[in-house]
Formats: C-alpha cells, sequence, structure tokens
C-alpha cells in the first residue's frame, strides 16, 4: 500500500489486501476501502475527465454528493457509470476511467477547454439551430465527444431478486437522528425497517473523530433494536424513491441485490446534510475537495488526500478537517473568507461547544493554531495552481492588500451544510430558505413524512462565509458550480442576463443540477448565485424540483428476477405447445400474447408459407386459434339493458341462438372495440372483445353497469375468457370437416346459419359452436373448455387430413380480413375513427334512444366534410404492398397520376392503415383512411414510399374496401 | 409448489346483486360472509367472496356434480323469480398452485405488493403476483397459501416462482399487522 495510507482508518480491516486495477494500474486497497478511497490511497488524483471541456477531474466528496468520479467497471460486473465514492472495491476489480482517451491522465480530447469562450451556456441552442437539417451530421460527432462511459457489449445480468415489505415505520438513515428515530418507533410497539446507507449503523460519525461517544451509543442503540425482532435494519441500502402512502423503493448491495418496496403507515426521513463547496477561480482543480471528505477519508479508510492541506472556509468541517490533518501529520494551512472583525469572530457560529461537550471556548482560530494550523483570517482563494492536480494556490485577503502564494496539493473546501432532501422533494415536500441557519429546510411534509436531524437543519449551524456570488472573481475566472456538468458562475450570470429567471429555466438552459449527482453541490450555489445577481432573498429562488430515482441504480437491480424471459408474461393458450411442436413462429400479439404468426415447412419462405395457408382457407379448410378473444358472459334481468347501453347495434331483438356483430363506443362516438354479442337464453348472452382489449371492456361494462345504468347492480358480467379454448375452422371444406368430429347438431346451412350458435359435442366435448367469420370464408368457432382444447384440435387436425387442412397464423388471418375489409384495432381502429368513418353506419343504430357515443357520433356526423373515411387501394404500378403508415397525398392537377414523385412539400390527406399481397386477387391491396374518401372511388393517390434518405410516392387507385366476396355471400353459405 | 390435483380446483362463479346475495344463504346450507374477501368453509366447498356481487364457490371434481345438483335448480329458481343471480364454470380457467411451507409468505413477498399474511385466514384477495392475475387464498392452518392464477398466465407464474425459489429465507421480515 502507498504512502498515501496512514494508520488508523476505523473502516477498513488494514491487517488484509486486496488488488484491483485501475486504468491499466495495479492497486492495492484493504477490505472496507471503496473505490474512492483505494484510488486516493493509491495516489491516483485524476478520475476522469470533465463532461463538456474534458477537464481533469479528481474526487471530491465521499458520498452520494460526488459530482465528478464515475467510472466505468470492467470486472466483475461490466457496467458504466459506476460512483466510485459509494462502491466497495472488490479483489479483482478492474476499473477504467469514462470521458477520456486513451487515458484521464492523457485525454486528447483535451483540447476541447482552449476553446471554453466559445462554448457559453446554451451553446447547443445557439449553434446547431442552423444550418436547418444538420443536426444529423452534428449529432455524429457529439454523440462521440460526450456520454459518461460505455455499455458493455454483451448482456451483464445483477443477480438480483425484488422484495415487498409491510412495516408500521420506516426509517431512513442510520446516523445518530435515524438511530433515534428507530428506537422511538420501536418503543412505541411498531414495526420499524431501518434503512442504513452503509454497512454498519453511523451516518456521518463514521467520518468523524470528533464524537466518540456519540457513535458508541448509536452501536449500543442499533445492538438493541437489531435484538428486538421487530426492527428490520438493511445494512448497505439506498433509499430511491420515495412515493405516495409510505412507499419506498431501495436498493440494497450485496452478493445477491435486493429491490425493497416497503410499504409503510409512517416515514422518517434522517437523510442528514452533505457539505457545500466553496466556489472560487479554479476550484475543479484536483485535489480541491469537501473538508468533511477529506476527514472523512482520514479518519475512516486512513488515506491522506495530498501532503499540504489547504482548509479553506469555515464552520465545524472547517475546523474539524483542520485538527484531524494535524493529528495525521500533515501540514495545515487555513484560509478563513470571513470579513475579520465580522460575524466570523462570534464564538456561537463555530458550534463546537455543544457538539463535542469539552465546552471548549476558545475562537477556532486559537484552537487551530494551537494545534500548529497557520490561519490566514480574511483571505480567499484568488488562483490555483497545478492542471492535472493542485500545486498551489495564490490567496487574496478581502480587504485588499499583498497576495500571500502557498505551496498545497490539497483544498479542503467548507461551505456549510445543505440538508439532503431528495426524497422528501420527491414526495412533494416543500421546503424554503432558512437564513438564520443558511441552508434549505423542509418547510411543509407530505402526510406520513417527517424529517429528522441534519435533514431537517438540526445542528445546522450558520457558516458566515461569503455568500457564493460575493467571493470576488467567480465571474471572471473559471469558478465551476456544478462540476458534473461544467457549469461555471459566468454560465448562470450569462443565463441571466438572457433573461432566465426561474431557476428551473435557469437549469434546463445551463444544465446546473442536470448530472448523475442531481446537483448535491450545485443546487443551493446555483440558487444563490441567481438571487443574487437579481438581488433577491434565496428563498424567493427555491431549490429545484428533486425526481426519482435519488441515486443512479442499474435497471437490473430495479428489476430484480424478472429479467430475461420474466421481463414479461407471455400467455399461452392450450394449443400452444402443439403450435411450437408445429414449428409456428411466434409472435407478440398485445395483452401479453404470443400467437402463432404462420407455419414454415422445411425451407419454405415466410411468403411462401403465408400463400399455402391463404390458399389453403380460400380453396379447402384452415384452423386458427382464436383463444386470446376476450369472453364475457352477460347475465340477469338488466343484461338486456346493459348491453343496449354499450352497444351501438341492436341487441334486444336477438332471438335464442342467434348474435350481430356489435360496435362499443367511447362517449365521443370513435371506436373502442368490435366483436359479437350473442343471445344464450332469455337473460344470458355471450359477447367477444378484440384480444387486446378484454381487461379494457371489463372495466368499462363495469363502469357501465355501476355508473351509467339505473339498476346496473342486476346486471352480472362474468369474465370468462380462460375458460374456454376457442378453435376456427374456416373454408369450404369447414362444414365437412365438422360434420366428422361433432355429435347433436344439424350444421347445415338451414339448420345453424350465419350469425347462429349452437351447443354440441365436437370430438366428444361439449363446446359452443359459433358461426362467425373473419376471413369472409365459411366458418365455426369452436369454443371448449381449455382443460380438452388440445385434445378437440388434435382431433380436428386429424380428420381434416382428408380435406388438406392447414393450420393458419396470424398472418394469414391478417391478409385474408384485409381482402375482406374486415376492420383490426390498431390499424383501422385507431381509438380517433368513428363508425361512419369506417363505413359501419349500418351496425349503428341511431334510431336506438340511448347508447354510449351516440350524441358524440351525431355531431360528428353532422360535420361529414373532410373526415377520414376506409378505402380500398391498389397500386397502379404492379408493384409489391405498400407500407403501413404510409401518406396519402393528392395527386397535383393536371397529372394522370400514374407516375412517381418528390412526397415532400405536399399535404397527406390520409394514410395506408394495412397492405397486403392478396393471393385471390393475384396482386398487392391496401386498406386506408382518406379525407373524403367515399366520393373518392376511381380516383389517383400518391402513396409515399421511402426513398433512401427521402420519400418518394407510388400511384393508387381508390376502390371500395371490399377485395373478394363482397356480398358475403361465402361466409353465409 | 404443487399444482392443486385435490381439493378445490372446481370452480362456480357466482354473481349476485345485492339483493340476491342474503338469497343464496339457505341454498348453501351455510352463513354466507357478508364481506368482500370473506372466505367461508362449507361442507365440502369453500365460498370466496371476491367482491360485492361475486362469489366463487369451490370444490373438489368428485363433489362438483353433487354441489351442482344442489345449486344450479336453486339458482334456476331464483332467476325464474326475477332475482339477478347466475352461475359461470370457471374449472378450466384459473388452476390452483399450492405454496407450502414456512417461506411460503417471503417467497410470495417478492412479487406481490399486498401482504398474504395479513389476510389471515378467513379473508382472500385478487391481487397481482409479479404481473399476472392471481387469486390468493390463505391456508386455514396459515401454513401457506393458495394462489389461483388466470389459465393463460400459468406458465409465467410458474416459471416466476421458480426463479424466485430460495430467495425468500434470507429476506424473512417480521410479521405484518392485518390490513
Amino acid at each position: 500500500v502507498s504512502g498515501w495510507r496512514i494508520a488508523g482508518g476505523t473502516g477498513i480491516d488494514a491487517s488484509r489486501t486486496v488488488a484491483f486495477e485501475f486504468d491499466g494500474m495495479r492497486c492495492a486497497a484493504h477490505p472496507g476501502d471503496t473505490v474512492a478511497s483505494a484510488l486516493l490511497a493509491s495516489g491516483v488524483r485524476i478520475v476522469g475527465r470533465s463532461f463538456k471541456y474534458h477537464r481533469p477531474r479528481g474526487i471530491v466528496g465521499i458520498g452520494w454528493e460526488e459530482p465528478n468520479a464515475l467510472v466505468q467497471c470492467l470486472h466483475p460486473l461490466a457496467a458504466p457509470g459506476v460512483l466510485a465514492t459509494t462502491t466497495p472495491v472488490v479483489d479483482g476489480m478492474r476499473l477504467r476511467s469514462v470521458h477520456a482517451w486513451p487515458s484521464a491522465r492523457h485525454d486528447l480530447l483535451a483540447f476541447l477547454d482552449a476553446f471554453h469562450p466559445l462554448l457559453p451556456a446554451g451553446f447547443y441552442y445557439k449553434t446547431f439551430m442552423a444550418p436547418q437539417g444538420a443536426w444529423p451530421a452534428y449529432e455524429k460527432v457529439i454523440r462521440r465527444l460526450a456520454g459518461l462511459g460505455r455499455l458493455p457489449a454483451t448482456r451483464v445480468r445483477y443477480p438480483g431478486r425484488r422484495r415487498n415489505a409491510w412495516f408500521d415505520v420506516v426509517v431512513v438513515g442510520a446516523g445518530g437522528a435515524g438511530a433515534a428515530a428507530a428506537a422511538r418507533a420501536a418503543a412505541a410497539g411498531s414495526t420499524v425497517a431501518w434503512v442504513d446507507d452503509g454497512a454498519e449503523p453511523g451516518g456521518r460519525l463514521l467520518g468523524s473523530p470528533h464524537d466518540p461517544q456519540a457513535l458508541a451509543a448509536l452501536r449500543e442503540t442499533a445492538r438493541r433494536l437489531d435484538a428486538m425482532g421487530t426492527v428490520t435494519r438493511l445494512p448497505a441500502t439506498h433509499a430511491v424513491t420515495l412515493a405516495d402512502h409510505g412507499m419506498v423503493a431501495c436498493w440494497q448491495r450485496g452478493e445477491i441485490h435486493t429491490w425493497w418496496r416497503i410499504q409503510a403507515r409512517e416515514v422518517v426521513l434522517a437523510t442528514g446534510a452533505i457539505e457545500r463547496p466553496l466556489v472560487f477561480p479554479g476550484n475543479d482543480r484536483p485535489g480541491v475537495m469537501l473538508a468533511s471528505a477529506v476527514t472523512g477519508y482520514l479518519h475512516r479508510y486512513g488515506v491522506a488526500c495530498g501532503r499540504r492541506l489547504l482548509v479553506f472556509g469555515r464552520g465545524h468541517d472547517a475546523l474539524d478537517c483542520a485538527l484531524r490533518a494535524r493529528v495525521a501529520g500533515l501540514s495545515v494551512d487555513w484560509a478563513d473568507p470571513t470579513e475579520p472583525g465580522g460575524p466570523a469572530d462570534m464564538r456561537d457560529a463555530n458550534g463546537l461547544a455543544d457538539r463535542d461537550g469539552s465546552a471548549d471556548q476558545r475562537a477556532p482560530h486559537e484552537r487551530a493554531a494551537q494545534a500548529g494550523v497557520t490561519v490566514h483570517a480574511g483571505f480567499t482563494i484568488a488562483a490555483v495552481h497545478g492542471r492535472a492536480g493542485v500545486r498551489g494556490v495564490d490567496l487574496a485577503p478581502l480587504a485588499g492588500g499583498a497576495r500571500r502564494s502557498l505551496a498545497v496539493d490539497v483544498v479542503a473546501s467548507a461551505g456549510g451544510r445543505t440538508p439532503s432532501l431528495q426524497l422528501f422533494l420527491q414526495a412533494g415536500g416543500r421546503t424554503g430558505w432558512d437564513d438564520a441557519r443558511r441552508c434549505v429546510v423542509p418547510r411543509e411534509a407530505p402526510a406520513g413524512v417527517s424529517v429528522v436531524g441534519a435533514a431537517a437543519g438540526d445542528g445546522i449551524s450558520a457558516v458566515p462565509v461569503p455568500t457564493p456570488w460575493a467571493l470576488p472573481g467567480i465571474f471572471t475566472g473559471r469558478a465551476f458550480v456544478d462540476l458534473a456538468n461544467d457549469v461555471t458562475a459566468a454560465d448562470i450570470a450569462l443565463a441571466v442576463r438572457e433573461g432566465y429567471r426561474s431557476i428551473e429555466h435557469v437549469k434546463r438552459y445551463t444544465t446546473l443540477g442536470m448530472g448523475v449527482d442531481q446537483g448535491r453541490t450545485a443546487g443551493v450555489n446555483g440558487a444563490g448565485i441567481v438571487a443574487g445577481l437579481l438581488g433577491v432573498p434565496q428563498d424567493q429562488v427555491g431549490v429545484t424540483r428533486a425526481r426519482p430515482p435519488a441515486i443512479p441504480v442499474p435497471f437490473d437491480v430495479v428489476a430484480g428476477g424478472e429479467a430475461g424471459d420474466l421481463v414479461r408474461p407471455v400467455r399461452r393458450t392450450a394449443i400452444t405447445d402443439w403450435h411450437l411442436a408445429h414449428g409456428a413462429v411466434m409472435v407478440e400479439s398485445g395483452a401479453n400474447w404470443r400467437r402463432p404468426a404462420y407455419y414454415p415447412r422445411p425451407g419454405e419462405t415466410f411468403k411462401q408459407a403465408l400463400e399455402r395457408e391463404c390458399r389453403a382457407v380460400r380453396e379447402r379448410v384452415g384452423l386458427y386459434d382464436s383463444t386470446p378473444l376476450g369472453k364475457f358472459e352477460v347475465a340477469g334481468p338488466a343484461a338486456e339493458r346493459l348491453l343496449e347501453l354499450a352497444y351501438a347495434n341492436r341487441v334486444a331483438d336477438l332471438a335464442p341462438g342467434r348474435g350481430r356483430y356489435g360496435l362499443m363506443l367511447r362517449d365521443d362516438g370513435r371506436l373502442l372495440d368490435d366483436g359479437v354479442v350473442f343471445r344464450l337464453d332469455a337473460s344470458r348472452f355471450w359477447l367477444t372483445t378484440t384480444s387486446g382489449n378484454a381487461d379494457l371492456v371489463h372495466g368499462w361494462l363495469e363502469q357501465l353497469r355501476q355508473l351509467r345504468l339505473a339498476g346496473g347492480d342486476e346486471a352480472l358480467v362474468t369474465p370468462v375468457g380462460a375458460q374456454w379454448t376457442a378453435l376456427v375452422a374456416c373454408g369450404p371444406s369447414a362444414r365437412s370437416l365438422l360434420a366428422g368430429c361433432t355429435e347433436g347438431v344439424d350444421l347445415s346451412a338451414q339448420a345453424f346459419p350465419f350469425m347462429a350458435m349452437r351447443e354440441a359435442r365436437v370430438a366428444g366435448v361439449q363446446a359452443r359452436i359459433f358461426r362467425v367469420s373473419f376471413t369472409g370464408e365459411l366458418s365455426f368457432e369452436v369454443n371448449l373448455p381449455a382443460r380438452q382444447g388440445v385434445r378437440v384440435w388434435e382431433a380436428l387436425w386429424a380428420e381434416g387430413r382428408r380435406y388438406g387442412l392447414e393450420a393458419i397464423g396470424s398472418e394469414a388471418n391478417h391478409v385474408l380480413r384485409v381482402e375482406k375489409g374486415f376492420l383490426s384495432l390498431g390499424h383501422e381502429v385507431d381509438g380517433i375513427a368513428n363508425p361512419l368513418d369506417l363505413g359501419l353506419g349500418w351496425a349503428v343504430k341511431l334510431d336506438k334512444p340511448a347508447f354510449v357515443g351516440r350524441q358524440g357520433l351525431m355531431r360528428a356526423a353532422q360535420s361529414d366534410d373532410g373526415r377520414p373515411q376506409l378505402v380500398g387501394l391498389v397500386p397502379r404500378d404492379g408493384g409489391g404492398p405498400f407500407e403501413e403508415g404510409a401518406q396519402l397525398l393528392r395527386v397535383p392537377e393536371g397529372s394522370d397520376g400514374s407516375e412517381a414523385r418528390p412526397a415532400v412539400g405536399r399535404r397527406s390527406v390520409g394514410f395506408v392503415t394495412a397492405s397486403v399481397h392478396s393471393h385471390v386477387r393475384g396482386h398487392a391491396v391496401a386498406l386506408a383512411l382518406l379525407e373524403d374518401g367515399r366520393s373518392r372511388h376511381g380516383e389517383s393517390v400518391d402513396v409515399t414510399v421511402q426513398a433512401g434518405t427521402g420519400l418518394s410516392t407510388r400511384p393508387a387507385t381508390v376502390c371500395a374496401p371490399f377485395f373478394h366476396d363482397p356480398q358475403g355471400k361465402v361466409m353465409r353459405g | 409448489v404443487a399444482e392443486a390435483n385435490a381439493r378445490f380446483d372446481e370452480v362456480l362463479a357466482i354473481q349476485a346483486s345485492s339483493r340476491a346475495w342474503p338469497l343464496l344463504a339457505p341454498v348453501l346450507g351455510a352463513a354466507l360472509p357478508g364481506e368482500p374477501m370473506g372466505v367461508h368453509h362449507g361442507a365440502g366447498f369453500l365460498l370466496l367472496r371476491l367482491g360485492p356481487q361475486e362469489g366463487w364457490l369451490c370444490c373438489a371434481p368428485e363433489r362438483r356434480d353433487a354441489l351442482e345438483r344442489v345449486v344450479r335448480p336453486a339458482i334456476a329458481q331464483l332467476q325464474a323469480q326475477g332475482v339477478a343471480v347466475s352461475a359461470v364454470d370457471l374449472g378450466d380457467a384459473w388452476p390452483a398452485l399450492e405454496l407450502g411451507g414456512p417461506d411460503s409468505f417471503d417467497w410470495l413477498a417478492q412479487g406481490c405488493a399486498l401482504d398474504a399474511r395479513a389476510l389471515g385466514a378467513s379473508r382472500c384477495a385478487r391481487t397481482r403476483l409479479a404481473q399476472a392475475p392471481v387469486v390468493l387464498v390463505p391456508w386455514p392452518g396459515g401454513a401457506g397459501v393458495t394462489v389461483r392464477v388466470e389459465r393463460s398466465y400459468l406458465d409465467y407464474v410458474e416459471r416466476w416462482l421458480e426463479q424466485a425459489r430460495g430467495g425468500s429465507s434470507q429476506m424473512a421480515c417480521p410479521p405484518a399487522r392485518p390490513l
């Protein structure tokens, strides 16, 4: 271990050593080290390059406030954006600096920094606006230059689990205030989840040498709580989000990462406070750190961040740092930028007396001087020397006079504390600026949330350093406010000059606080500068809203074990195994269903398989698994009234065993869903919905029944989709096929007409058979109890050999329905079209007194002009199908509409909803929605087509939206 | 995990208006659970009151015919009197998985936002396990829970349970309070 490691280190096991690698350099560390402490111990000063200017950057903080030290982890888990200050180092770890090439020390893009006067705030908005259309070219270069790390080339899995848990109280934070809150809640008999960011409880006390008794007492409390059984302490666990109703999501690190979703009646936030850096020219040099971090690295990890330390600032953290560094044998100077004779001389401002109990009332400067610290009272930093790391500073007296030059290699900046209120703000808490303590404090907490300890401002005393905007030189030198995103004080001043007033707008314009650290160190300083420039109180400027996640979390951790095959459910029918065994290519098809697209035979292409399946249906017979369709039984004295309300078509006059095509509309008259409705007996109905909308329709029917139908209590809706397997035999031979397997029903057209339903035994199983058709062919939909589904499918399959039966996938089904001009959800039913647009006026009974959507539809019908209407299209160039979604453009006056034309600058008058090659017609056909389409049959339109990077067009003729059996004689046969 | 081969595989979904529910009590020979989520253990059957209108009558396959012989005519009689009540067979729709053993509730807690322990033995709940709709019915002795799964999600839920197996023991929480 290198010479930066000193004796002590309360948080590491110095007796053991682990090895890791950074930018190819072999380094040593101890168990307990974070990546940051290990890098500092190894003498690494530059850990990466800055986001915009590629300036060398070093470690600044010791926790989640760290703005710079993101590294790429290559091993054991390949991941970008790993925060060095919060990631434990493990043996064999390999790390690389990010945003630098070839390395952080020697970055070829460092030249960008020389152009910084050309790269002000809003640079992108000002520069890349013109010329129009050039952005893609800019983007290629910018993408190469930007970014923090690279995604690993192969999929990396965080072994993880999710866990829901329920407690009375959740306490976030394991410092003194958190321990007290957990103890209080436990004593009151509550079950408590105690979320502890660290491996052991202690919070900030772990990094501070001055409260050993407090830490010992806290550890004793933790031991007692651990033994109670009602307190669950979650070590190494970071609270990520706080949502309404006491829902806290946390990431627990470990061999297996756990994503906790904790629900609690009461949330106590003891999230502490982080140190606020001072803003001064050159403050981004590697070696300029937070004072509390310098102290923490010394105390917890036994790491000296330098040999010659300058403490800059005031308050607990400044004095703690100076004294601890002296104990460690460092040479220490202290520049205190408070005015001599000003508030700095107030003893209580230091606040040490009430913390260590020693009642040491000596002035801080005096205490420091006695410990061997050279104090420069009334001095500020005018310049920092050393490009790759601090080599010295120039101090300037605030009152004017001679400068002092110091040779130091680390600067510890202490500007007061900022309560950590990310979770509080996420949950909708309101904050305000407390002028007495000079920090943001919680003002109005959301219900069930309370804030305690330093997070509430407790124990934070005003540090009377000059407000950031009052330090000289910050607008002329390069003084960084946001290190993560390279935002300087001058950038903020420019934004204010350009008229930005709201801190939210300044944030978006300058990117202040938009880095991975969410502006933990930048937010308050940025708001202070805005307030100073505008001449308003800081309370009036406020802070930007924090949003989840509070810390960067790998997606994999959130997913837990629900990744890969489990990332989404795959719903199966009783026939799915059969489909797979017969070579079906499966596709996702809405509502988590996966169904066969087509069944290629060995050596067969998609087109060949599709044609074979389509021809089978038109010429012989096909078998289709339509199980995913939504199915409901509606019963009760009010059933008929409910369906009359829900459907635009008539239901009341259906005789038992007869059915009808039905449209469900929304209140605005647009199409919600389509399906069929059959009357089973006097007060029982069977209805189907589209596969994707089954749950939606269920909710819709319940809403109508419960809220809008008088006496709706007497309509009883039972979803039965999962009960039934549905098989469709379709094609000229469907009747013969079914006849061979069916008992107890006369299948003839006279006895069993189109849109009728019969109960019968199919292959020995009691079934409901419906004569409905989605292909335009003679069809029987056989519904069977799901446990019997595959048995009957196999029986029909065996029987079908005699008829040349083919299994039909959703692709063939699509082609066949387009040929018939039948509608499909997501194609023609796009949430905008109404039934009149789609040529379905025959299925809407406007003479019915009331149905959902009637008023909306009548209003739409009155303003008929220019509405999109369903039409058919046939290409005039003899080519293949159009692209779905292609735009329709009107043919220019005087053109015969037969040739390709450029598309740019012409108004769209519609779009293609579906286009396929029709085997019965021998050419491509399409369905489209076209303005006033019904009056344009026979006319020409241009259909856009992608041509290289631009658009061209293909000519098409508008026709009626039917390409096969327009009278429907075949399906009624 | 064992797919319930035995006890209460058959489901008859009873829907009835609020007025009609009390009329069903004499049919089933028992006091019905009045509150939604209530569970009633009858003679050879289980009634899950899943909503104000909805209840599932669950029984073993061999008991099904006997139960239907009692329930169907009684319901038909009520229907003839104009009472809003219906019975629909869902025996194929919601297969049951039985999760037993000391870790079963923690196992479930990895994917279920509702604390099944808080239900106690006399209540059930319709909820989601991972991303699938399920009905949870705790065992009477508290030693396990029946998970009924919408059939199309069965394979997904079985695979989900498999990946979550063993992840529960080291993450046990103190007992929750009733909802």
